[in-house]
This record gives C-alpha cells, structure tokens and sequence, in this order.
C-alpha cells in the first residue's frame, strides 16, 4: 500500500487536473452561443483550449470546433484579429496552427495567412511550439 | 499567395528550429552525433512540425538540440513527374557529401532529407543555410517542369521522326 501511493496520489491529481481542463472547455463552448464573429468564437476557444499533456477526446472537439471558425475569419480581418491577441492566446494559437496545417492540408491556403500574420510578431510563439513537449493540443 | 505564404512558414519555422548548439552525447563517452538521428534521449528531440501546402507537398521539420532533420515531399501529379522527382532527388542524393547538409537516404514517405547540424550552423551563418533550404523549395517546383517540358519536347520529336520513318 504504501509502495503504491504515490501512484495513487499523482492518478488522482491527474484526474482532478483533467477535470478542471474539460470544466474550463466546457464553460467556453458554453460561451459560443452568445457571440457570433468567428474571431470572437476563436478567442473565446483559446482562452478555454484543453491545452495539457492528457489524452482527452475534448482535444479533437476542441480542434474541431477551432478549426472551423478560423476558417470564417475574413482574409482582410485575419491581421486584427491577430494584433488582438494575448502572448499567451498566441501560443496556443500557433499550436492549433501547425496541428492544422498536418493534419487539414486541403484548407492549407487560410491556415499559412494566419501563421505569416502571427510570426509578424515573432518567432517566440513557434519556439514555445516545439519546446513545450507537455502542454500540447 | 499560397506559395509565398508556405515559403515564410518553412522559412520563420526554421529559423526557429535552427537554434541549435554542440550537444555531445549523454550516453557513449566522447560521441558527439545530431541527436534527431540518434534518438537516445527522448528529453533532446523536441516537438516536430509539419507544413503543408497541398495535399501532395508538405515539408517536416524535427528540430533538436544539436540537429534539425527537415524532409521535403515534392509534389508529383501524373507518372512522369514522379520518375522526374525520384531520378532528380536521387541525383542530388548521391552527392550528398558535395552539399553537405544533405541525407543520403529520405525519411519515409518523403522525397528528400536535409540533415543540418551544429557545426554546419556555425561553419555557414544561420541565416543563408535557412536561404539556401528556401531557395531549394522555391526553384525545385520549376526546376521539375522545365524537365517535364524538356521530356515532352524530346518525345515528341521522337515520335515524329519514327512515324515518318515509318510512312517512308
């Protein structure tokens, strides 16, 4: 038993850590209803995103649901809807990016816009992409 | 557009990717090999990423401490380009130690590999190795249809000299 706890306890801070990830998803799907801009709809997805090292189905609704409002935003909207975003929003949506651009080559063209009009910045957001083995979406 | 904005991918991604530094190895004493190719200590390898721009060209990148491996599939859509793009990618490959930075043999399901290290980063600046794998991407494209057309040129005049040949 006592050899064993310590599995038990870190089983059962991953599971709360889990739960808090989903609730945090949950609530900002829940938000969506209220807005209608994508690039609203987008922030408000980031800003909930189940980023964690979890293997959680609500990581594929989330993509999902990211995907397709990225793919509204308007050509000509895509450089304020970026300028608006957080350090922090940014990261994650870089992650979401080249998680788009693997596995959703079709909508490619969109997808590379917004990469060029986020890495304007700079390239911080894409070296946190690839140094964050744990925190992925 | 497409290709102008898939190029400043490649090129902003590897100019974040190729933050490399000497790493000598952890495990084996006084081995000092890229860490992407060797793979012995998973804490080394970071997250790599792939860009595509079709369905049939992508590029991936798999950055690590010491090494960056960037593979390349080239787009090929009827029989001919695709012998082109093995014929011209096997050309290339063969003198592999002339350019330096390029792998002898592709990663699966890629058309070509560039294996760029530390000291290549260090030899070169930075900044031109990120050129010259840019420049690679742009020129390749045209390079295989100047071939196709050459092919299609040279059947053709072929075919008309067999075929009066034949009627004579």
């Amino acid at each position: 038993m006592a050899k064993d706890t310590p599995a038990l306890v870190t089983k059962v801070t991953q599971v709360r850590e889990q739960a808090v990830v989903v609730e945090e998803f949950n609530a900002a799907k829940g938000k969506l209803a209220s807005v209608s801009e994508p690039a609203d709809k987008v922030k408000i997805l980031i800003d909930g995103a189940p980023v964690s090292p979890y293997d959680i189905p609500e990581k594929q609704e989330a993509r999902k649901l990211i995907f397709e409002s990225l793919l509204q935003i308007k050509d000509l909207g895509v450089n304020s809807f970026v300028n608006g975003l957080s350090q922090k929003q940014s990261d994650v949506l870089m992650k979401y990016l080249y998680v788009a651009l693997e596995t959703d080559p079709e909508n490619a063209n969109k997808f590379l816009k917004i990469h060029v009009a986020v890495t304007k910045r700079g390239v911080g957001s894409i070296v946190r992409v690839m140094h964050e083995k744990s925190l992925t979406v | 557009m497409n290709k102008q904005a898939f190029i400043q991918t490649v090129r902003e991604t590897l100019d974040a990717a190729l933050c490399i530094e000497n790493f000598p190895s952890q495990i084996v004493e006084r081995h000092n090999k890229p860490e992407v190719e060797t793979r012995m200590n998973p804490e080394l390898i970071l997250n790599p990423v792939t860009i595509c721009r079709t369905i049939h060209e992508k590029v991936f990148i798999e950055p690590s401490v010491n090494s960056v491996r960037i593979s390349i599939k080239l787009k090929f859509l009827d029989e001919i380009d695709r012998i082109l793009v093995d014929k011209f990618c096997s050309w290339l490959m063969k003198r592999a130690e002339m350019f330096g930075i390029l792998r002898r043999v592709p990663v699966e399901g890629y058309s070509i590999s560039l294996l760029i290290e530390n000291k290549h980063v260090e030899a070169k600046a930075r900044a031109k190795v990120v050129n010259f794998v840019v420049q690679f991407l742009e020129e390749i494209d045209k390079e295989i249809s100047e071939m196709k057309l050459d092919v299609n040129s040279r059947a053709r005049v072929v075919a008309t000299q067999f075929h009066q040949s034949l009627l004579v």
